[in-house]
């Protein structure tokens, strides 16, 4: 892996792969790798298989390997055509800094209905239960949903759809 | 994630929120489980 003057090609486009966590490529899919299954210190690009060596967090402009901490780095800070990027110790200089640029923008709704899913954007409901007596389900701590009674202004039986990553959250 | 589809909130497996074990009683968990039309499961 090295760095280079953008040029729009898909061998400088990256995005994020929930299902395996890693970091793939658009040229053909392959995953953020440390060679040598994490032992050097040089990245390249590999057949995904979500070891710890392709995990990767972005976390205040640093992409962090998610079990030895080391950094995405560019070798020697230097700043040249076709200089490696390796993995090294943090240490907060300029050469492990990266920004996240998207290819595309995304317009994200904040009102109306999303007709994909069902729900009103950001529009708190309650989830009443058709049983009989109408019960309404709560949150119960940071984990547990449960069938309560429906009680006036309990921000606990309220939830909404937040368009940004199309989950339903608790109010 | 869920999508609200004719009363049943559903997810991307097709499984479905439910009152765990259908019945209509305070604090009762909310489950998913695989959809079988019943009442427990719509809201």
């Amino acid at each position: 892996m090295v760095i280079k003057t953008s040029n729009g090609r898909n061998t400088q486009k990256w995005y994020f792969h929930q299902q395996t966590l890693t970091i793939r490529t658009r040229l053909n899919n392959q995953s953020f790798d440390i060679k040598n299954a994490g032992k050097t210190n040089d990245m390249q690009i590999w057949s995904t298989n979500s070891q710890w060596f392709q995990i990767f967090k972005y976390q205040n402009e640093h992409f962090v390997n998610w079990q030895n901490g080391k950094c995405l780095d560019v070798s020697g800070g230097k700043d040249v055509e076709g200089q490696a990027v390796i993995v090294h110790q943090r240490h907060n200089g300029a050469n492990q800094r990266w920004k996240v640029v998207y290819v595309d923008t995304v317009k994200t709704e904040t009102k109306g209905l999303n007709e994909e899913f069902g729900f009103h954007i950001n529009r708190p409901f309650y989830l009443v239960s058709e049983l009989p007596m109408n019960r309404v389900a709560e949150s119960i701590g940071a984990n547990n949903i449960t069938l309560k009674r429906w009680r006036k202004n309990v921000l606990a039986q309220q939830f909404y759809f937040d368009e940004k990553s199309k989950t339903i959250r608790s109010n | 994630m869920f999508r609200n589809q004719d009363g049943f909130i559903v997810n991307e497996k097709g499984k479905v929120v439910a009152v765990d074990g259908g019945l209509d009683n305070e604090n009762r968990n909310i489950i998913v489980e695989q959809k079988n039309g019943r009442v427990s499961q719509r809201w």
